[in-house]
């Protein structure tokens, strides 16, 4: 009898305790985050994934839609690979994030990443898609991107072409649109957009592969202008700025902008980020500042649709770096 | 006139008391953010950036340029005091500031510094307003070619930085260049000498090994003599801290030249503060009468690269608000602010934005008179922490470092390379190597290479590129000369001497 209480009492001891500590974890579970979170931008202050992951924290900051507190934290070095090591080495903390860039996939073509968006990272959203274009200074005897093509063809590997990096997307973009068109040109490497931009302005080379927002305020002001844009349809705000592919030089590039978190995050985290990040790109604040102002296309891919995008720009990377002669057999 | 009404309607954005007092928190927290080593006005602005979107863009441009302004003149103060640079920019003012603080007399160091900078500043930003549209014009002449060419005259008045040596400054010019090989290579693309690790990669990052170069290497060899140093011999009188007649005959034509040289370099894009700085000194060890105390507490030495880096962080203003084009990592940085407030930087900003221009310009002469201000003031109090035994400011220039080092970037590697550079500038001091020709060449071999490699594809000529181009073609000679010169004369003299020794 006394013996069977105790048990009871026991039994009963253990039912609450697991039932306690269950709800503790229920509630630690809806209380994410719990922690400061560290936002990590794998390059320097100043390039286009600090810009994007400011911007989005900003917002989140000034909205109070975080509990705690967010850090963005540079870890910039190895052209993105010291900080995308940094979040692939985090697997499972829910609290350290980080902003997405084309690196994710290409460095892991590369193989200077171990893992890559499916098995080293969680995606939690694609926000906008960043265009490629070709341009020229106000200058230039190139009127069209007609005229460039004719004098690539009538002088071939003379005409020069600015961009940033090697085996990067200005690179690859060069590359396509070579094969496209038929042509060759001197591809020459820079540091940063601002370096192409001087390049081309000063007239060192002569035409530079742009993201829109390096160039827009050269060519309202009439000092450039832009031949093609490497994207499906023209763009809602350059209706006059035809595609490659419809003036008969088919092919396609743009870069993606992002934001990733660890590996194994748990679901209240991916869904707070989710929600959060859905809330970020509906504000008037995002649509106006960012996505116009830096004339990106707006997209909202999380789960399993942004992977497969990925999955896609693999493929297209292996093939470009493969060709280029980047990949190390 | 329609300068003066532009001038009139800046003050009148920047005199707000909102405005005001954000200038004043700006040049505050500059000062510090430049003081602390490691925290550069970079990360400085991007810290602060999102403090700023509540505001009008007018008011977040002059918070973040009285920040920018103020880590230029805060820099100085850990170089002179203890031999630990604040930031890049202040790197070289470690070789005499901190020489004449063991002197005695880092007052008149740190006065100078400030006073250089006042006129610097503002002399850069009347050239700013004044000049923006020609400059914006010269800086796109400057492609890759004559990048290439002013680097390579950089480079051969690194005799300036060394002592009496001059082979053994030419030695360690070529380990900088050495070190400035590692990682990736540009063109191809390739991680050279990173023997597979991610952070060699990206090559050797000069900041911690100008920190472990200087300050720490100076911890190891003040240990040695330690015991004999007990306390640095600083004196705090006002008396003391003021510059004599001589300080300022002598840093008078330093602090002019320097601005017009820092302002230039400053609007070209890809140079800046830094390299500025070097080649402020070293046109002073040049023109100087007596050039034999330079490394040994020159007051030319402070006050030249002092005004210098000021006047550059002006003239990198200038592509930035004329074509929207970044001339250094802060102003990268502010231009992605620009954008965020919803401003389109580029050649349209002045007419479409005249309130925000004119203002930032006000703001930056607000700024200039407020630091000379804080600084003066600052000097006493700064002057007092070297009256520590030197033995616990030993251990708080070791603590300087470390933070230093990691802050920069966030990675404990670049302590550890503080640590190895630190050990490497005690060996290269006592066998009379210079560190300050190696930091000169890392500073400027990167941006070197680039240059000629760039060119060399552009090029249909090969190297004639350089002699093509009238701007590289006459840098490119001086360089030549300033090698040639010395090494003829030499020849003659052995010559003559052999010709005599005969008889």
């Amino acid at each position: 009898m006394c013996r069977s209480v105790l048990s009871r009492l026991t039994v009963l001891a253990v039912v609450t305790a697991i039932t306690l500590a269950g709800a503790a974890g229920a509630l630690a579970q809806s209380k994410y985050p719990s922690r400061t979170v560290e936002v990590v931008v794998p390059f320097a202050p100043g390039g286009g994934t600090d810009n994007l992951m400011r911007t989005i924290v900003g917002i989140i900051e000034r909205n109070k839609w975080s509990p705690t507190a967010i850090n963005v934290v540079n870890r910039a070095g190895g052209s993105g690979t010291v900080g995308y090591t940094y979040l692939i080495n985090k697997k499972g903390d829910p609290h350290v994030i980080a902003g997405g860039a084309p690196t994710i996939v290409s460095a892991k073509v590369e193989g200077r990443l171990s893992a890559g968006h499916r098995d080293g990272m969680t995606v939690l959203m694609i926000v906008a898609i960043d265009e490629l274009m070709l341009s020229v200074r106000s200058e230039s005897p190139f009127q069209t991107i007609e005229d460039f093509v004719k004098a690539a063809k009538d002088r071939p590997g003379q005409l020069t072409v600015a961009g940033t990096g090697t085996n990067s997307e200005d690179h690859i973009f060069t590359y396509l649109l070579e094969k496209a068109a038929g042509i060759k040109v001197k591809y020459v490497p820079f540091q940063s957009g601002g370096e192409c931009v001087t390049a081309v302005m000063g007239g060192h080379v002569d035409a530079g592969v742009m993201n829109p927002n390096e160039i827009i305020a050269q060519v309202e002001a009439k000092k450039a202008r832009n031949l093609a844009v490497a994207a499906k349809k023209r763009m809602p705000d350059a209706q006059g700025l035809p595609t490659f592919a419809e003036k008969g030089y088919e092919f396609y590039w743009e870069q993606m902008r992002g934001v990733v978190g660890t590996a194994g995050l748990p679901p209240e985290a991916v869904k707070f980020w989710q929600e959060t990040l859905k809330k970020v790109v509906g504000t008037t604040e995002w649509k106006e500042n960012y996505i116009k102002r830096n004339l990106l296309t707006a997209v909202e891919w999380t789960g399993e649709e942004a992977n497969q995008y990925l999955d896609g720009l693999r493929g297209k990377y292996e093939k470009a770096l493969g060709d280029l002669g980047a990949l190390k057999k | 006139m329609d300068l003066f009404a532009n001038l009139a309607l800046g003050f009148g954005v920047a005199l707000t008391p909102m405005n005001v007092l954000l200038a004043v928190a700006g040049v505050i927290m500059g000062t510090l953010i430049g003081a602390l080593p490691g925290v550069g006005p970079a990360s400085g602005v991007a810290l602060l950036l999102p403090l700023t979107f509540g505001m009008s863009p007018t008011s977040g441009i002059i918070l973040l340029s009285a920040l920018y302004a103020g880590s230029m003149y805060g820099g100085t103060i850990t170089s002179v005091l203890i031999n630990t640079p604040g930031e890049s920019a202040s790197v070289v003012t470690c070789i005499d500031g901190y020489q004449m603080a063991l002197q005695g007399r880092a007052g008149p160091a740190l006065g100078v510094a400030a006073f250089g900078s006042f006129v610097a500043g503002t002399a850069g930003v009347v050239l700013l307003m004044t000049m923006s549209p020609l400059l914006a014009k010269w800086a796109l002449s400057f492609g890759p070619p004559e990048t290439f060419a002013l680097m390579l005259l950089g480079l051969t008045t690194v005799t300036g930085l060394t002592g009496d040596d001059a082979l053994k400054g030419y030695i360690s010019m070529v380990l900088g260049l050495m070190l400035a090989m590692v990682g990736f290579d540009i063109v191809s693309g390739d991680a050279r000498y990173a023997f597979g690790i991610n952070e060699m990669a990206d090559g050797v990052d000069f900041l911690p090994v100008a920190i472990g170069l200087f300050g720490f290497g100076e911890v190891l060899a003040g240990a040695e003599g330690a015991a004999k140093m007990e306390i640095l011999h600083a004196k705090y009188g006002l008396r003391d801290v003021m510059l004599t007649a001589t300080d300022w005959a002598r840093s008078r034509w330093p602090i002019v030249r320097g601005t017009f040289l820092g302002f230039f370099i400053g609007v070209l894009p890809g140079a800046g503060p830094t390299i500025a700085s070097f080649l402020s000194y070293t046109l002073e060890k040049k023109v100087s009468r007596h050039p034999e105390e330079f490394g040994h507490g020159a007051i030319e030495g402070v006050a030249g690269p002092e005004s210098a880096n000021n006047a550059a962080s002006a003239g990198a203003m200038v592509p930035m608000l004329t074509l929207g084009i970044p001339g250094s990592a802060t102003t990268a940085v502010m231009l992605g602010g620009l954008m965020m407030w919803g401003l389109r930087p580029g050649p349209l900003l002045f007419e479409k934005n005249p309130d925000f221009v004119w203002g930032l310009i006000a703001s930056l002469y607000l700024a200039n008179v407020l630091l000379l201000i804080l600084n003066i003031g600052f000097i006493p109090p700064f002057e007092r922490a070297l009256r520590l035994p030197y033995t616990i400011l030993m251990a708080l220039i070791i603590v300087f470092c470390v933070t230093g080092a990691y802050a920069q970037s966030n990675k404990l590697w670049d302590v550890g390379q503080m640590l190895v550079f630190g050990v490497l500038g005690y060996l290269m001091r006592k066998l009379g190597y210079s560190p300050a020709a190696l930091v000169l060449a890392l500073v400027l071999g990167p941006l070197a290479e680039r240059a000629l490699r760039q060119s060399l594809i552009i090029s249909d000529s090969g190297l004639m590129i350089f002699f093509t181009r009238p701007i590289s073609a006459v840098l490119v000679i001086a360089a030549l000369a300033a090698v040639a010169v010395p090494l003829v004369r030499a020849l003659t003299d052995a010559l003559r001497r052999r010709a005599v020794v005969p008889a």
